[in-house]
């Protein structure tokens, strides 16, 4: 009688492959660095309006609360940000000084 | 809110101050501003405060926004015969302002000013607070 031929073993599929988990990967790290650069961003731009509000009160026009205002506003959340930042690097440092 | 919301509300409320103090300044100064009878007079300028955005229920407001309307300018008639602007009886017409109230007006803006610096000084130092949470 004839042996039948042994058919070929179907892949996994749960299992992923090497070419769609190595964007996967590359897309946490954008994801992280995406938010530090949307952090800096917007921390830029507070710095922006208090600059203009400080550069308004100079030449003697605007108003004294909204300049304080501006500038505590820019202060916090330079703060905040820089606050925010710290925490997420720090989280980095202990992930990669893990010893197995 | 923005993650600043309560400094942007007491900053209304401080802009809104200002403008009371504006205005008083204003009348202050104004206040002698005797005209011919027949002609207007100086209207003083009141500012009003409503809820900015309107009140929702349920939900934190977003400050006080401040307009400002103008009083009569009928003025009031006064018995003044030396100044050059007097008529045959030796009446003008002086803005209708009163003083005490200009200057009790000035002393409550004032104070509304100062709460309002102090809400943001308090916001500022929760916040500050909050940024300690964890260390």
């Amino acid at each position: 009688m004839a042996i039948a031929p042994i058919p070929p073993v179907p892949p996994l599929p749960q299992t992923p492959s090497p070419l769609t988990a190595a964007p996967a990967a590359g897309g946490g790290g954008d994801a992280f660095t995406g938010l530090v650069a949307k952090a800096v961003d917007a921390l830029q731009s507070t710095q922006t309006v208090a600059s203009a509000a400080e550069a308004r009160a100079a030449a003697g026009q605007g108003n004294l609360a909204d300049v304080m205002i501006a500038a505590t506003k820019a202060s916090l959340e330079t703060q905040v940000t820089t606050d925010l930042l710290d925490k997420a690097l720090a989280s980095y440092d202990a992930i990669m000084n893990m010893t197995f | 809110m923005s993650l600043f919301g309560p400094i942007d509300v007491s900053g209304t409320g401080v802009d809104a101050m200002q403008t009371w103090i504006d205005t008083s300044a204003g009348n202050i100064a104004n206040a002698n501003d005797a005209v011919p009878v027949g002609t207007p007079a100086y209207a003083a300028e009141t500012p009003v405060f409503t809820p900015a955005g309107g009140s929702v229920p349920g939900q934190p407001g977003e400050g006080v926004a401040t307009s400002v309307v103008l009083g009569s300018s009928a003025g009031v008639l006064a018995y003044d015969p030396s100044s050059p602007l007097a008529n045959a009886q030796g009446e003008v017409v002086m803005p209708d302002v009163s003083m005490s109230n200009q200057l009790v007006g000035l002393i409550e803006a004032q104070m509304g000013y100062q709460a309002d610096t102090t809400a943001i000084a308090r916001a500022v130092a929760a916040y500050n607070s909050g940024l300690t949470i964890g260390s």
